[in-house]
């Protein structure tokens, strides 16, 4: 490492956020060049001197007082209609709910019920817009912010070139178990893709249409899918196709 | 059931924090003054979305973006990033004033943080006063992390210049 290199990695010597192996680099140029050992120490009195005399801005009152008043205004406003609007959240997810009840009802195999609660979960979360716990377009975030909370690694995948968009993730329960719920966007229509890994009861490859929603289930590697949408077969199908081929 | 935290509750904490950063990237006060209205309006209706566990960072993210949405507006030759000077790298500290009065040092430092393009003065509010790392900073500011590492870097340079830049009028004044 010469002076020039040297200098790019300075600031970020002093600030502590060079990786291990430029430091190491960056030490070995600086135990053999005191040119750059005393801007290094300039820098750091500079630094110092900064942090002890950069002006701290307060709010002045004003503006703390009319930010105050505003979230008065607004969260009254926000309660009346937090008010009008709940009842009609609930009849929703109570009709939902009664609908995936008298569905489990009908047909009590543990297979039906499964898909049931797949499609309750999908319009649960689109009604409450509680769709995500994580909300990114990169695969490796979602599943390492769902890892977290799961005790399995998903897999998950982003589709690009199609046209469907992954948006995030979250985790839902199905079950009584845990699993990845990972979230498409195509134009107006969501698609829920939950994954869960279950080596004794694998889901065979089938399409549904419950209460509206299409579902398509198969497993890979030991995982079982099911994906939920307002899409149309051929729109479901299109994707099921495309993910199952990334997950190869 | 404990009560879900209030919108107040949670981000009237973090005002004087979002002041202090719209006042570093715009430069005057009442510009800073409107930007943290229109940012914690913005932050009102995101609200029902917000489920982060960081909310002075969430607010901090939405008051910077407001900023520069105001920048563009009404000022748009404020954001523009200056070339680095090469020779920023050589000038020497001997020059600091440890003679001259503190008030004096204070002034010239805010004299020439004004000289410093927004982008520079924003990374130096997040990292030195929010201690941000420069993982945070590239994520909320939607760059690679070596633009964070050299951005900050050229910043605190442009700012030793322009400090030396206004004392020399002075040493020559003294000789």
């Amino acid at each position: 490492m010469n002076c020039e290199e040297a200098s790019r990695f300075l600031d970020a010597y002093l600030d502590r956020e060079l990786e291990a192996g430029q430091q190491f680099e960056l030490e070995q140029h600086l135990s053999g060049c005191p040119d750059c050992r005393t801007w290094l120490e300039q820098q750091r009195q500079f630094i110092g001197f900064f942090k002890a005399n950069a002006p701290y801005y307060k709010a002045p009152s004003e503006l703390r007082a009319r930010i105050q008043r505003r979230a008065e205004t607004e969260s009254r406003g926000s309660k009346l209609i937090f008010l009008v609007r709940q009842p009609w959240l609930y009849a929703a997810a109570l009709l939902v709910l009664s609908l995936s009840l008298a569905w489990v009802i009908f047909f009590p195999d543990r297979e039906t019920s499964l898909i049931v609660q797949a499609v309750a979960d999908h319009s649960r979360a689109v009604l409450l817009e509680r769709l995500y716990d994580v909300v990114s377009p990169d695969p490796a975030v979602v599943k390492q912010l769902l890892m977290a909370k799961l005790e399995f690694a998903p897999p998950v995948v982003d589709l690009p070139g199609t046209a469907f968009e992954m948006q995030g993730g979250r985790v839902d329960v199905i079950q009584d178990r845990k699993v990845a719920a990972l979230v498409y966007k195509r134009n107006e229509d969501l698609v829920t893709l939950f994954a869960w890994p279950d080596a004794g009861r694998l889901l065979a490859a089938k399409d549904w249409s419950i209460s509206g929603y299409r579902a398509c289930t198969w497993n890979a590697a030991s995982f079982n899918f099911v994906a939920v949408s307002t899409l149309s077969d051929h729109g479901l199908d299109e994707f099921t196709d495309q993910i199952r081929d990334r997950l190869k | 059931m404990p009560k879900t935290p209030s919108f107040e509750e949670i981000f009237l904490p973090h005002l004087d924090a979002a002041y202090n950063l719209a006042r570093w990237i715009l430069g005057t006060e009442q510009d800073a003054q409107d930007v943290v209205q229109e940012a914690f309006a913005r932050a009102w209706k995101g609200f029902p979305k917000f489920r982060g566990e960081n909310p002075r960072a969430w607010l901090l993210t939405i008051v910077r973006n407001t900023a520069y949405t105001w920048i563009k507006k009404h000022a748009p030759d404020k954001q523009r990033l200056v070339p680095f000077d090469e020779k920023a790298f050589s000038v020497a500290i001997e020059a600091a004033p440890s003679e001259l009065g503190l008030d004096r040092r204070n002034q010239q430092l805010r004299q020439a943080l004004n000289r410093l393009p927004a982008e520079f003065r924003e990374v130096l509010v997040l990292f030195e006063m929010e201690g941000w790392s420069y993982k945070a900073m590239a994520t909320t500011l939607e760059v690679p992390l070596g633009t964070v590492m050299s951005r900050l870097s050229r910043a605190r340079r442009r700012l030793r210049e322009e400090i030396i830049q206004l004392q020399d009028p002075e040493i020559e004044d003294e000789l």
